[in-house]
């Protein structure tokens, strides 16, 4: 197996080099793809893929990723009533839950923006959450995904930090389905292995194709707390609290 | 006990930049000897340099051999006020509290917005520029309503400027629109060409980390506003005339004796939540871009620059 994290980056550095064909810029940041999940040309068409499963339109709620190739998805689940669960971008101000009900029915697309979760998006904590009913579905985007589930996203681990978060406070379960959604030339058609971290995805839907990964095991989400001291999520609002609660117990 | 050299550095930069921060604006500005400080701070001449040169290298101070080390004072003002804009600040999409990265909105922004809507220049304007600052949003939104057209550019002129025109969006989206995020979706981008052929654009009005009392920006230092003031002028659609109104909370209008640099952009009013100020500015601006004015690398990642004239030196004033 060679290196994966030097494999890892590479396969980023590939990526980023098609999303200069097919990435849409962002707002901020414009082209410099190293700093968020772009759109993509004909997201439209892995939208609608992606909306036609079942693991979809039975979800009462979402937990989706802020990425600018999940907006068009958080705007067709604010349209079909489903509660979202999102984090801040880079986590930074931890977790929102945005609740359809409270988007008009003019302002849909822009609650679906990362501007307009500041709008209509409430901050929530981590002790509010728990005892919530485990989502039964996470969408997520990424820079790329390998043919059997192994995703990459922009190097920080986000991601597999928010599952691991979610895992930890029981809103997540064995039946809990993790998607995908990228442009299909993020999609590598390679056998690749993850790293203990990784949370392998079950469903890869992209604008051409809808892949069904088989054999996915995930181990129950955890947060790998030997590498958060002096690491870039130390002090991410979640883990704070999270930290504190572990301190308090032993 | 003695202190690891690299402790030393460290702790004499921090004890440095206090005492630049503290600085009082009404002195010259001009740091002390070099002997004076090192028997001050009690460390070693190369210490005190290596702290010195780690201030000049954050914009903070300018070393000129034979002259002295000095203050940069926009950059003082700015180090001073992102304390307390982060105090007020409501965080943005993806900066978050960093509050160097963008102009924030704050709460209660919408009273000085109102006073900015009173001003007649601006009930009278057809098209207008709008900074792209989270407490101008309000302001886009409003434009939008009045029926004007609205010049905006995209975040650090990386991508030009875009235009937002009423006639062509509905009116349920005005506020969408008037985000960032919004501009990405109902914004048309400009070229030089397009541009040109708005004819005119009769108000800027802008955010800002500061201004001071008597009409000078500070921003980022990046020095955004008077690159997109010297695109419009280039292309003739403003002239010194031109009113730029400034929009601030309280806390952000400074009255300190800091004296704009030749080709900085003044406003002539500030409007804040509870005050409409008349700067008294009536200033000669400049008439196109200066390569002084560029930053490192600005030619390059700064739309329209690469295909506008830029004079060598010191500007032509209209």
């Amino acid at each position: 197996m060679t290196d994966s994290v030097d494999a890892a980056q590479r396969y980023r550095d590939q990526i980023w080099k098609t999303l200069q064909l097919v990435g849409r810029p962002d707002s901020r940041f414009h082209w410099d793809f190293s700093s968020f999940i772009a759109d993509f040309e004909e997201n439209e068409v892995a939208t609608a893929n992606l909306v036609e499963l079942d693991a979809w339109q039975s979800a009462e709620w979402v937990f989706i990723t802020p990425d600018n190739s999940t907006e068009l998805l958080r705007r067709e689940a604010i349209t079909a009533g489903k509660n979202i669960l999102i984090t801040t971008y880079g986590i930074k101000r931890g977790f929102m839950r945005l609740d359809p009900t409270s988007v008009p029915a003019n302002d849909i697309s822009y609650a679906a923006t990362l501007d307009g979760l500041d709008r209509y998006g409430v901050p929530t904590t981590l002790a509010e959450l728990r005892g919530s009913e485990p989502l039964p579905l996470l969408v997520t985007g990424g820079s790329a995904v390998s043919i059997n589930g192994i995703r990459f996203g922009k190097g920080h681990g986000f991601f597999d930090l928010e599952w691991a978060m979610l895992s930890e406070i029981g809103l997540t379960n064995n039946a809990s389905l993790v998607i995908d959604i990228v442009h299909d030339d993020q999609i590598v058609d390679e056998h690749l292995r993850g790293e203990p971290h990784d949370v392998p995805v079950d469903w890869i839907v992209s604008n051409r194709r809808t892949i069904r990964v088989p054999d996915v095991s995930r181990e129950p989400g955890r947060v790998f707390w030997d590498l958060i001291p002096g690491g870039e999520h130390e002090f991410l609002p979640p883990i704070v609290e999270l930290r504190a609660e572990r301190e308090q117990l032993s | 006990m003695t202190t690891h050299p690299a402790a030393a550095y460290v702790q004499v930069t921090q004890e440095l930049r206090d005492l630049v921060l503290a600085e009082p604006w009404q002195s010259s500005g001009v740091l002390p000897a070099e002997h004076v400080l090192v028997e001050r701070f009690g460390v070693s001449r190369g210490t005190l340099r290596r702290a010195t040169e780690e201030l000049a290298r954050e914009g903070l101070l300018l070393i000129e051999r034979g002259r002295g080390t000095s203050i940069r004072r926009q950059a003082q003002l700015r180090a001073i006020m992102k304390d307390q804009l982060t105090a007020i600040a409501l965080p943005d999409s993806r900066w978050h509290l960093d509050v160097l990265k963008f102009v924030p909105d704050f709460a209660g922004s919408e009273l000085a917005r109102e006073r900015l809507f009173e001003l007649p220049a601006y009930q009278a304007a057809e098209t207008v520029f709008v900074a792209p600052d989270n407490s101008a949003t309000g302001i886009i939104e409003h434009s939008l309503q009045q029926g004007q057209k609205v010049v905006v550019p995209t975040y650090a002129l990386r991508r030009g400027m875009v235009l937002l025109d009423p006639a062509t969006i509905s009116s349920a989206d005005f506020a969408f629109a008037a985000t960032l995020d919004g501009l990405e979706r109902f914004g048309e981008t400009l070229t030089l060409e397009s541009l040109k052929r708005l004819q005119h654009v009769d108000m800027l009005m802008t955010g800002a980390i500061a201004f001071t009392t008597s009409g000078v920006h500070v921003g980022n230092g990046q020095a955004y506003l008077d690159l997109e003031w010297g695109i419009l002028a280039t292309l003739g659609l403003v002239q010194s005339s031109t009113p730029i109104i400034g929009l601030a909370h309280d806390i952000q209008v400074v009255d300190i004796p800091l004296e704009p640099k030749p080709l900085d952009v003044t406003v002539n009013t500030i409007t804040t939540p509870t005050k409409t100020l008349h700067t008294g500015s009536q200033p000669q601006r400049p008439s196109g871009i200066s390569v002084k004015q560029l930053r490192q690398g600005q030619t390059d990642s700064v739309a329209y620059l690469s295909q506008l004239v830029i004079a060598p030196e010191g500007i032509v004033t209209t």
